[in-house]
């Protein structure tokens, strides 16, 4: 799946009120990121998840101040 | 010591399933069970509400030195009256916040929720998680703006499902 080709019109379910910014915004997914993520155990997802968190705190949370 | 701003989601699901605590874990983690490239601080689960379970979660929670994170209840322990209720337990434990749900904003709880819930399984820990189109039914209802952040990469993810 290229980027772009999403259909999300080919979902099948009923997904209820999903809006139509939402639908268009699933073509800007990059594809390689979910091929990275799915090639990951469900574990190793959450242990990538929680590494991600962690870091991006400590730019929140460890920058200094503006002045 | 102070506990984690954010949560170690491997270690919580681990620890509370070695336990036998029967769960499902919904809200971000379960997208990124499902596969999401996204990040989250918390671990949000729905518990089963029997006391036997209850029983079973409230000694992780001991272990884990849980308590509210509310500003209204700082410190407060969790007890079995309040797993046991409708409400929503937002909890500090030293693996990070753990929101443990009795129920969800529609009211269903465990039993109601079974249904649509897959197993994920390794040599460590059974992952019992909202299934990916009970959570994207879920995140467009809910409609918060870190829901439709994250809505565009489960119906992608869908997408690729057969």
């Amino acid at each position: 799946m290229g980027r772009g080709e999403v259909v999300p019109e080919q979902v099948r379910v009923d997904h209820g009120q999903i809006d139509d910014l939402v639908r268009e915004a699933v073509r800007d997914v990059d594809p390689s990121l979910l091929d990275w993520t799915l090639s990951l155990s469900p574990r190793e997802r959450l242990r990538a998840c929680s590494n991600a968190a962690v870091a991006l705190g400590k730019y929140r949370f460890g920058s200094p101040s503006p002045r | 010591m102070a506990h984690p701003r954010h949560a170690d989601l491997d270690a919580l699901i681990v620890a509370l399933t070695e336990a036998g605590v029967e769960l499902i874990v919904v809200g971000g983690a379960a997208a990124v069970l499902h596969g999401a490239p996204v990040t989250t601080v918390d671990l949000d689960v729905v518990h089963r509400r029997t006391p036997e379970n209850v029983e079973r979660l409230l000694a992780v929670l001991a272990a884990l030195e849980s308590t509210c994170r509310a500003p209204t209840n700082p410190g407060l322990r969790p007890t079995a009256e309040l797993l046991l209720g409708r409400g929503q337990n937002l909890l500090s434990t030293k693996l990070g916040p753990l929101d443990l749900l009795c129920v969800l904003h529609d009211q269903r709880g465990y039993e109601e929720l079974l249904p649509r819930t897959e197993v994920m399984t390794d040599e460590r820990a059974t992952i019992r998680v909202l299934d990916l189109d009970s959570l994207i039914k879920l995140k467009a209802e809910m409609n918060r703006a870190k829901d439709r952040l994250v809505l565009p990469i489960l119906l992608a993810l869908r997408a690729r499902k057969p």
